[in-house]
């Protein structure tokens, strides 16, 4: 058997490292380096995981049931996108190709935990329902106006936002919002609801917040979105758009934020 | 001699001991074994329920697997969605004749769950892990279908050999996802030898358990 080569047996201990979880960051940018000249090797990950199931003496408990339904609903969106079906509805106009600049007071947010939250596949309805104006829903008598901002401080007004509770229907108007190109990345709204989910200090605790519609700004000016809330919101306490890839996620780390609105 | 394949059915390169070439000559359970579809191959080929299944199937190994190397159980409620999309994704990629779909799935989950660990800088909490293990060498278990496969008696073998110290802290760097330097705190192994004994162990359990199938293929043809 011949020796290894000093760069083999470099690879060798890295690859090791990172079955077991323990590998620095100049050591994480050698394998890096090493990997793109010898190939990946993922035999030690194999091992690393089969002696985890060899050693591991437990039966395998179920996830709980919340976490159960979001693999689920995971599951059926994961193979609508890969159909091809529509998983979620374009409510927004088509885009021209711009990029969305980074916007800095994300860092506040970026530290929040992740939110999970149950996805219901869109049906067809998107299509043939007339979507209401934002005038028409601002005059519904229990209408809910909320200003939207880029900055959670409510420094940097971006538009408003109104919502009808009774009829589960609701517009967002921006302006200035990026032009994004849905096919790099896309807004998604989420509708944080206390009814569903209580919190302490900040409605940010909320963890599993309503899906509110993926969309696109394409055009500069006043733009409006119809809201799309995947299932019944009954104490909106906040409203985030946050940008994420297209198609929107299941799972949002709450890293990109493009505007934020908190009913007064 | 490591020698550097592309694996058929993979889409990333592996690289395989030489000793596993007798691979090449299957035995008749493993023909027969991979004559059919797996789960897994079923959702790389798009058929409709295979996604689902896998809940059924895995969704009690990958939140064990969460729930053991998440900091928190809301850490791990978090994981679980992550590491089924990758799964999903990562399907055509895994090769029936080389693992079983099970450690297939357990290293999915677990690159996913470390991925997350080195991100937050977070591990898992260690409180009476130490207590809890019997972490006298050797006697190692398990339960369900792994543990009667000849995958897992290769691999629970070889870890039977190595020295006591290595067993002990790969178990709790593996099983627990604790970092060396816990592992040291824990065990009152200094430091450096933890790293050592850590790295050491998992190439020479490679290199014991390449040489154990090899011989395993030897003897069924």
């Amino acid at each position: 058997m011949s020796t290894p080569t000093p760069d083999m047996s470099r690879y060798e201990e890295l690859l090791a490292a990172r079955a077991i979880g323990d590998i620095d960051a100049p050591e994480a940018q050698d394998l890096e380096r090493l990997q793109a000249a010898l190939g990946e090797d993922e035999s030690f990950d194999e091992i690393a995981a089969a002696i985890d199931l060899a050693l591991t003496d437990e039966p395998h408990e179920a996830p709980p049931a919340n976490v159960m339904a979001q693999l689920r609903a995971a599951a059926r969106s994961f193979e609508s996108e890969r159909t091809g079906e529509p998983v979620v509805a374009k409510i927004g106009g088509d885009a021209p190709a711009t990029g969305l600049g980074s916007l800095g007071w994300l860092a506040a947010a970026a530290c929040l935990l992740l939110a999970l939250l149950a996805w219901i596949p869109l049906g067809s309805s998107s299509e043939g329902d007339a979507s209401p104006s934002f005038a028409q829903v601002a005059e519904a008598p229990a209408a809910l106006t909320v200003g939207l901002s880029a900055d959670l401080a409510g420094e940097q007004p971006i538009g408003q936002l109104v919502w009808d509770a009774e009829t589960q229907r609701g517009v967002m108007r921006f302006e200035g919002l990026a032009v994004n190109d849905p096919g790099v990345e896309q807004y998604q709204l989420w509708i944080f609801d206390a009814s569903r989910e209580s919190f302490s200090e900040s409605p940010l605790e909320i963890r599993h917040p309503v899906d509110g519609g993926v969309f696109d700004i394409g055009e500069d000016g006043v733009v409006e979105v119809p809201i799309d809330a995947k299932v019944p919101v009954g104490q909106p306490v906040l409203f985030a758009v946050t940008i994420e890839p297209p198609g929107g996620v299941v799972v949002s780390d709450r890293s990109r934020i493009a505007a934020v609105g908190i009913p007064g | 001699m490591t020698t550097l394949t592309i694996h058929p059915g993979c889409s990333r390169n592996r690289i395989r001991d030489n000793t596993r070439v007798v691979r090449g000559r299957r035995t008749l359970r493993q023909r027969e074994r991979v004559s059919e579809l797996t789960l897994l191959q079923r959702v790389a080929s798009g058929e409709p329920g295979a996604v689902q299944d896998t809940l059924d199937r895995y969704s009690g190994l990958v939140w064990s697997i969460a729930r053991r190397l998440s900091p928190t159980r809301t850490d791990a409620e978090d994981a679980v969605q992550e590491v089924f999309v990758s799964l999903w994704k990562s399907a055509d990629r895994f090769d029936p004749s080389t693992a079983q779909e099970s450690t297939f799935v357990a290293m999915i989950a677990r690159r996913r769950l470390i991925d997350r660990l080195r991100r937050s800088g977070r591990r898992p909490d260690t409180q009476g892990v130490e207590l809890a293990d019997d972490l006298a060498p050797a006697e190692t278990s398990s339960s369900g279908e792994y543990a009667t496969s000849d995958e897992s008696k290769i691999v629970a073998h070889a870890f039977t050999q190595l020295s006591d110290e290595q067993q002990r802290v790969l178990r709790l760097a593996i099983q627990h996802g604790q970092s060396h330097s816990q592992i040291a705190e824990s065990t009152g192994i200094p430091l450096g030898t933890v790293k050592t004994h850590a790295r050491r162990g998992m190439i020479k359990l490679k290199s014991l358990v390449v040489e154990a199938r090899g011989m395993e293929m030897e003897a069924s043809v």
